[in-house]
């Protein structure tokens, strides 16, 4: 079974069945059982899309509205006088964060024992 | 009496009961000392006079300012005294009498530091919290553990060493030994701003930080997070405001971390790198120098001591139950853990600067300042780091531990008591962050404590507009969006076992390989330099045997007979001479 809300290697760990709810709490339930159904994916990306299209869109309306002479959006510089300047930078910064990602754990990440004799630790026993 | 009590610098109280508790088998009178300490130091620094001498001494001819209060020093210590209360909540259930002890006294010094106007003193306490402290890393007891705290304890020691050696040169150079602004230059002013980089995670002198903070107990890493890096934030606010380099420093500190973090695999450690970047935050303001910015430091300090006390007090309670806080053996915990999820949450949207949480507030002092003296990259620098920061401390840590995949775990929910410290650390982030509905509520109260309260730019500064909200959520919206679509094409990197490199592999690796090699050269090279040098001695030995024995040389012939005689004689001219020759 695949989630169509996750990509495979976030979903597929090999387990192929819905998590057991058997323990969760009824307050995990009512504040967070909606995150582990098959369409919070879906409605999370449609969600944040709209808000995201509306965040954007809201910005030249309101400084259209703020009329003639007055600037709704106070810039200390010319570059962050761009329409919804903060989006992009958001959307692009996260996503160069995330997609370096790839390339540095390629050449930075080594094996947990690669300084002898101190593999990096769970540091605690249990107390489940 | 009550005058006596006000020339104690409160810091001395926890340091005292620090003291007492490392003496104290009983587990609840701990609790008590470790509980009532803090609220005893609260009250004393309350009701403290404000920008006097209160405890002065004089050594060696130093005058040593030991007690002083000023508004930098006050809001410093208040947040470190509410995080010691908060700790100690958080630790009840930890029955370690070394540990009650050692944060106990670590808490006190670094509070003491706060408050101490000279050099000498401070370099007292300075050294005391690297020495206290890194117990608490110590006593998780693995070997991992040990090396880091040798690493760490050997850092921050020089640290205090070359604080010293900095101090004594600016004090023969000046004849002045008080802690006041100072300006680059000197080699003395050098050494003391290189042992507050330090501390305070300079780049490439940062790696202390997320070495050993992850490696230490659960309820050790919490109050690691709190004291050490904020002690090094208020010294270089004391003393280098303004300095402009610190503005490129700081906005480095503020990028680099978040490499590390999006590919690290211990959440601890990913929390270790954001309080890195968090301190970037701090030190581009203290770079900037203007009251407002100044401000924003001293606010960013405040907001960031309850907000990442509270992240790593949810990951140490993740570790508590479950043993581990790596991301791949994590997920699904909310399901058993829902107010440990609750307060994890709250923490994430605090430090990512949501509009209603504290960093919000915090962070729009110095990010104003920045832009508002003209430094274009540095602000585009610490722009990115904010989506940065919520990519590894909103996202990561939520999302890896509580939600992602099923880990199948099943763990209880934290403690009681653990609750309730991340319940009170949960509440100050709302609280603090919330607009001024009435005066001295919400923001309002911390713009009032802060060191320039005065400052016009900062009574008059509102950081509820329309304008203001509105660039935030885009900032934090789209960055949630590409989360999200990175996350359905399959884009984002899967969280993988392994540890990351960092330039400490330069003396953890190179460093000790080296001395490792020295090691084994001297071992086969020393017998024979030993044996060569063996042989020389015994040759040199043979040969004035061979000229002064009894047999030698100069004992043979005609001479030698006579040789009492010879000596008389001798003895006797010596005599003689010192006897007329005056």
């Amino acid at each position: 079974m695949s989630d169509p809300a996750k990509p495979p290697h976030l979903s597929d760990h090999g387990e192929h069945a819905l998590p057991d709810d058997s323990h969760t709490t009824p307050v995990a339930k009512l504040l967070f059982g909606w995150t582990s159904k098959p369409w919070t994916g879906r409605v999370v990306f449609i969600v944040l899309a709209i808000v995201s299209v509306g965040l954007i869109f809201l910005e030249p309306l309101l400084e259209a509205a703020s009329g003639e002479g007055h600037h709704f959006r106070h810039t200390y510089f010319d570059i962050d006088g761009i329409t919804a300047f903060h989006a992009w930078w958001g959307f692009g910064s996260f996503a160069l964060v995330v997609l370096a990602g790839w390339p540095l754990g390629r050449l930075m990440r080594r094996e947990e024992d690669y300084y002898e004799d101190e593999e990096e630790p769970a540091g605690e026993e249990p107390h489940p | 009496m009550s005058g006596l009590i006000d020339t104690i610098n409160p810091g001395l109280v926890l340091i005292l009961a620090g003291l007492l508790a490392g003496l104290t088998p009983i587990q609840r009178v701990r609790q008590g000392l470790t509980l009532g300490a803090p609220v005893v130091a609260l009250i004393m620094l309350l009701t403290a006079t404000r920008d006097t001498d209160l405890a002065t001494m004089s050594m060696l001819g130093f005058d040593m300012v030991l007690y002083r209060v000023d508004s930098l020093s006050f809001i410093f210590a208040l947040a470190f005294l509410i995080a010691a209360f908060i700790n100690a909540v958080y630790a009840l259930h930890n029955d370690s009498q070394l540990e009650d002890s050692m944060a106990l006294s670590y808490m006190g010094a670094a509070v003491a530091a706060c408050f101490c106007r000279d050099f000498i003193s401070l370099f007292v306490f300075w050294e005391l919290t690297a020495i206290t402290s890194v117990f608490l890393i110590f006593l998780s007891g693995t070997r991992a553990a040990y090396k880091a705290a040798m690493r760490y304890l050997a850092l921050h020691v020089f640290s205090g060493v070359l604080l010293l050696f900095g101090a004594m040169q600016i004090y023969f150079d000046t004849g002045d030994m008080s802690v006041r602004h100072l300006e680059l230059g000197d080699p003395g002013v050098l050494l003391v701003f290189i042992a507050f980089g330090i501390k305070a995670g300079f780049p490439f002198l940062h790696t202390w930080l997320a070495d050993a903070y992850p490696k230490a107990t659960v309820t050790g890493t919490v109050v690691l997070s709190a004291f050490t890096t904020k002690l090094a934030i208020y010294a270089l606010a004391r003393t280098f405001a303004g300095e402009t380099s610190l503005v490129w420093i700081g906005a480095i500190m503020t990028v680099y971390p978040v490499f590390f973090a999006v590919v690290e695999n211990d959440l601890r450690k990913v929390l270790s790198f954001s309080l890195n970047n968090q301190l970037g935050f701090m030190v581009c303001a203290i770079g900037v120098g203007t009251p407002l910015a100044l401000n924003g430091a001293a606010a960013h300090a405040f907001c960031h001591i309850m907000y990442k006390s509270l992240l790593f007090m949810s990951m140490g309670a993740v570790l508590y139950r479950t043993g581990t806080t790596k991301a791949t053996e994590l997920g699904g915990l909310y399901r058993t853990m829902p107010w440990t999820t609750v307060f994890c949450l709250i923490g994430a949207a605090s430090i990512s600067a949501f509009p209603l949480f504290s960093g919000f507030v915090s962070k729009s002092l110095s990010m104003s300042a920045l832009a508002g003296a003209g430094f274009l990259i540095p602000w585009l620098m610490l722009l990115f780091a904010s989506a940065g920061v919520l990519e590894h401390s909103g996202i990561k840590i939520p999302y890896f531990a509580f939600f992602g995949h099923d880990s199948g775990k099943r763990p209880k929910e934290a403690p009681f008591n653990m609750l309730l410290a991340m319940g009170a650390a949960a509440f100050i982030c709302v609280g603090v962050g919330l607009p001024a509905f009435l005066n001295g509520f919400g923001f309002d109260w911390l713009y009032s404590i802060l060191p320039y309260a005065e400052d016009p730019k900062t009574v008059s500064y509102e950081p509820y507009t329309a304008d203001h909200i509105l660039t935030q959520m885009q900032l934090l919206m789209l960055a949630v969006f590409a989360f999200v679509v990175l996350q359905r094409i399959g884009a984002y990197p899967p969280e993988k076992r392994g540890i990351i490199l960092d330039t400490d592999i330069v003396f953890r690796k190179l460093g000790y390989g080296l001395a490792r090699w020295t090691g084994s050269v001297w071992n086969k090279a020393g017998p024979a330099i030993g044996s060569a040098f063996g042989g020389v001695s015994a040759r040199a030995f043979s040969r004035l045997e061979a000229a002064f024995s009894p047999r030698g040389t100069l004992a043979r012939g005609g001479f030698s007979n006579s040789m009492a005689i010879w000596t008389a004689v001798l003895l006797a001219l010596a005599l003689l001479v010192a006897f007329f020759i005056r």
